[in-house]
């Protein structure tokens, strides 16, 4: 799925990527969050609910976004439509299984919790470089 | 004096035939009930028609009759007590005359309004249900009308059955966005019965226990950052696994998933051992979610270790108490628990605070629950105040006077 010869471990090697973390749960939330800045992220957030990761999206351009699909009992869906819709893709990460996406998110990085670190450092780096374009 | 009791004839089958139609494409228990009502009418002129679940789940309908008259009826004693029988029994009752029929009789009061009913139990050797049909007036059902109205009552407990297997439970109550998402997954593969059912389930509990390896996993490694030892730190992780263990099995043990304050408490200081003598609960009744009992327990998991670590009851004299009060008046009304310690001599050199509990008390409860805690130390213990707002996100909203 992700390819495996560039694993870049240098401190900083996702410096300059906006990434917007939505996730409910305080604790999870804080080990992504510190997973990402430890490697020179860009932390947006963490939002716990629809209401304000839609409010930090509007604030400033973004590379990509980390989602939980359950936000007390909202789906992130619609949220990463309006994402999608500014080109920003959604990191899916969740209890639920792969086969309970959206047909709409079926090509979306899907990561099942408890999330592994690495392979979310790796979406990261995916997902923003096929969105480089945006800043230049 | 009572109804002509006519045999059903062809016209009467035909009635059933068209209604076992519209009962396959029903789409709620109580269309369900309403169609079986309107076809007892129809067929064998019964006023009203009931379904008692053997969970206790009730649905009515009457054609003809005012809403509140039935619902009267049905909360007499000759509903719940036939019902019992015909279910125990696995046969059907007919009792023409209430007032007459010895397991009827001891029930009656004037305010019913059946007078006669044909109950029959549905679900074969196990019967989950009683289904049963009343008329107002004295009414002698004949052998025909009898057998049309048990066709009926399978039918009707039929698609009550196929229709009940696809509904989340119903006490579960959730109508949330999450498990409508969940519901369109199923539907889009197909899934129906049963089969439909566990699907949802195990997406649920999957979920559930992913969420808490992911929670549990975080705590390793935070609480890797916030001790001095591997000893404390063995402990320290010990009791919060320990403390996320019985809050879920709270959680799971309750099919709607809440847990009732008081418990939440008591049982945190039980596993803390805590001594009875040294602390005093009190508040009124309260019903919190999943995820505002997840974070509280933590939370209370966390002033407890701490109190029979270094402050009230790491001490003969010291004294906790916890008492909670609903302040209704606010918007949205909200749960303000407080924790006070006293009769303690705190110790300047002792730890005053690992950051975790800190940290959980003033960033997760906010968070989360979008509460607020504030944490002292005065000079005789600890002193903490959570507020966590009454919504529905947090806690099963109870009416002000349903708990007066």
């Amino acid at each position: 799925m992700f390819e495996r010869n560039s694993i870049d471990t240098t401190p900083h090697e996702l410096a300059g990527h906006f990434v917007l973390v939505v996730e409910d749960d305080y604790f999870i939330a804080e080990e992504i969050c510190a997973a990402l800045r430890k490697r020179g992220a860009a932390v947006i957030g963490p939002a716990p609910d629809v209401e304000h990761g839609r409010t930090l999206m509007d604030r400033q351009p973004l590379d990509c976004a980390v989602l939980d699909v359950n936000l007390h009992g909202e789906h992130v869906f619609a949220l990463a439509g309006e994402l999608r819709a500014r080109g920003v893709p959604s990191i899916f990460a969740t209890g639920y299984d792969a086969s309970f996406l959206p047909n709409a998110f079926r090509d979306a990085i899907y990561l099942q919790k408890p999330i592994d670190i690495a392979a979310l450092i790796r979406a990261v780096k995916m997902t923003s470089r096929s969105h480089s374009t945006r800043r230049n | 004096m009572h109804r002509e009791t006519a045999s059903p004839g062809i016209t009467q089958f035909r009635l059933l035939a068209d209604a076992m139609e519209e009962l396959c494409s029903a789409r709620t228990p109580d269309e369900i009930v309403r169609i079986s009502a309107a076809l007892a009418r129809r067929a064998c002129g019964a006023d009203g028609v009931w379904v008692l679940l053997s969970t206790g789940e009730l649905y009515h309908h009457a054609p003809e009759r005012p809403a509140e008259t039935l619902s009267r009826a049905l909360r007499s004693k000759v509903i719940a007590h036939i019902s019992a029988w015909t279910m125990e029994a696995g046969q059907t009752a007919v009792v023409p005359d209430i007032h007459r029929d010895e397991r009827t009789r001891a029930h009656t009061n004037e305010s019913v309004f059946e007078r006669s009913l044909v109950v029959v139990p549905v679900g074969g050797r196990v019967p989950f249900a009683a289904i049963g049909a009343a008329w107002a007036q004295e009414h002698w059902p004949s052998a025909g009308e009898v057998l049309l109205i048990e066709t009926l009552a399978r039918a009707t407990g039929l698609a009550l059955n196929v229709r009940l297997e696809q509904e989340p439970p119903l006490d579960n109550e959730d109508t949330s966005a999450v498990a409508e998402w969940l519901h369109r997954a199923a539907d889009n593969e197909g899934l129906r019965g049963t089969e439909r059912r566990q699907k949802l389930i195990l997406a649920e509990t999957r979920h559930r226990v992913r969420n808490v390896l992911s929670l549990v996993r975080s705590i390793v490694s935070r609480t890797a950052g916030t001790t001095l030892s591997a000893e404390d730190y063995a402990a320290d992780l010990a009791g919060r696994i320990s403390a996320i263990g019985r809050i879920q099995s709270f959680v799971m043990r309750e099919r709607g998933g809440s847990v009732d304050l008081e418990e939440l408490v008591n049982s945190v200081l039980i596993a803390n051992r805590a001594h009875p003598a040294h602390v005093v609960p009190v508040g009124p009744p309260l019903r919190l979610k999943p995820r505002a009992a997840e974070t509280l327990g933590l939370a209370l998991h966390e002033l407890s270790s701490n109190a029979v670590k270094f402050g009230a009851l790491s001490t003969h004299d010291g004294q906790v108490a916890i008492r909670w009060t609903r302040t209704p008046d606010q918007d949205p009304p909200s749960v303000q628990l407080e924790w006070v310690e006293s009769g303690v001599k705190v110790d300047a050199d002792a730890p005053r605070r690992r950051g975790f509990g800190r940290e959980l008390l003033e960033r997760s409860v906010p968070y989360e629950l979008r509460g607020t805690a504030t944490l002292d130390f005065n000079a005789d213990g600890a002193h903490c105040t959570i507020v966590i707002p009454l919504t529905a996100d947090n806690a099963v909203v109870v009416t002000a006077s349903a708990v007066d």
